[in-house]
């Protein structure tokens, strides 16, 4: 994959997401911060961590679907398009974990570590596939 | 003699729709010349844009022979495709697939990305082509700012910055007033003359259809020339 490619999809992820991501992993923190001795602070940055990138997923639809298409019409080789939605998912999948992976360096926990990465890949997958299923059909 | 740049033998296209086959186009045959502009008209539903897709390579018939500019289409994988809507056909879709959060700038040097043309080429030919199309006053602006007839033309300046040899405009004119459309169709045909690229416009206006060298009528799947017809009338 060219690094013209790669300075697409930063552009489009800074300038699409990063203003949401931002916001999201600031308010994860603020939990963090604020209700650090709670049991359930770890389970509450997770859920809002999920949430957040289901929502990111939804309302930037349009313009990542759009992005590809653009990149699909316009020459891009097939599997770079491919690459770009994985790497997308992934990328705001760790971004989003950030808060999550600070609180868990303080109490690690295995059981709720193994759930968190589960429910991320689970959402890096949908993501994928529905990214996959729209460049060829939008 | 004159230069075919689009071969059309005999194409066939069929959608699966649940359990059902959809004949989309049948039989399609059709040569077009290099430099002339061709528009195809046709009810809604009709295939006029599967079959603009299926010279972009977008997609691939169910059978027939698709030859862009001595490519033959089917001959291709799918990264020789890539290359040729890269370099020798150029599509605009219907919508402009113009990206709003992006300046006029980033959208018509896209396909220059793609093809990794350094930054000193690409600013030059960004710039010659908008001065061309009369929008280099925007060069920075957000296309979300833009009218709708000028991010009609910043999508025929990025789908004109790799001089196609042939460009595909899908209801170019759809969401336009008239006379904005009459001033499309002016760019068009001064497009084709100073770079002697052959275009391809969808349209359902049969109005536009007069200021065309040629047309088709796409019709339950077979394309008829109309341009006889049209004359007479």
């Amino acid at each position: 994959m060219g690094s013209n490619i790669l300075m697409i999809f930063v552009k489009v992820v800074t300038r699409g997401s990063g203003l949401k991501v931002s916001a999201i992993v600031s308010i994860n923190l603020l939990v963090i911060l604020l209700f650090r001795n709670n049991a359930l602070t770890p389970y509450l940055t997770m859920l809002l961590s999920m949430v957040a990138s289901a929502a990111i997923i939804i309302i930037d639809f349009r313009l990542h679907s759009l992005l590809l298409y653009v990149l699909h019409v316009y020459g891009s080789r097939p599997n770079t398009v491919r690459i770009l939605i994985s790497l997308y998912s992934l990328l705001i999948a760790s971004i989003l974990s950030l808060p999550y992976l600070a609180i868990d360096l303080m109490s690690f926990s295995s059981a709720l570590t193994s759930t968190f990465l589960i429910a991320l890949s689970t959402l890096s997958l949908i993501y994928k596939n529905v990214r996959g299923g729209t460049s060829i059909t939008f | 003699m004159e230069d075919i740049v689009v071969l059309l033998k005999d194409v066939w296209k069929t959608y699966d729709e649940g359990n059902n086959k959809v004949v989309v186009l049948k039989k399609i045959n059709a040569s077009l010349m290099r430099g002339e502009i061709v528009g195809i008209h046709g009810p809604s539903g009709s295939g006029k844009t599967t079959l603009l897709k299926l010279i972009a390579g977008l997609i691939r018939p169910d059978r027939g022979e698709i030859i862009v500019d001595g490519y033959n289409l089917n001959m291709l994988d799918d990264n020789g495709l890539a290359m040729i809507r890269n370099t020798v056909v150029s599509y605009i879709p219907q919508d402009y697939g113009v990206i709003d959060e992006f300046t006029v700038f980033e959208n018509v040097e896209l396909p220059m990305l793609i093809a990794g043309v350094d930054k000193e080429e690409r600013v030059r030919r960004v710039r010659e082509v908008l001065e061309y199309i009369g929008l280099y006053n925007k060069v920075n602006v957000k296309t979300k700012l833009l009218s709708g007839g000028e991010r009609q033309r910043v999508a025929i300046a990025r789908a004109l910055v790799m001089t196609p040899s042939v460009l595909l405009a899908d209801e170019p004119t759809a969401n336009l007033d008239w006379n904005t459309a009459l001033k499309v169709i002016e760019l068009f045909k001064n497009i084709r003359e100073d770079f002697k690229t052959t275009i391809v416009i969808v349209t359902h206006d049969p109005r536009l259809l007069d200021l065309m060298d040629r047309s088709f009528t796409l019709m339950d799947g077979y394309l008829k020339d109309a341009t006889y017809k049209r004359r007479e009338l």
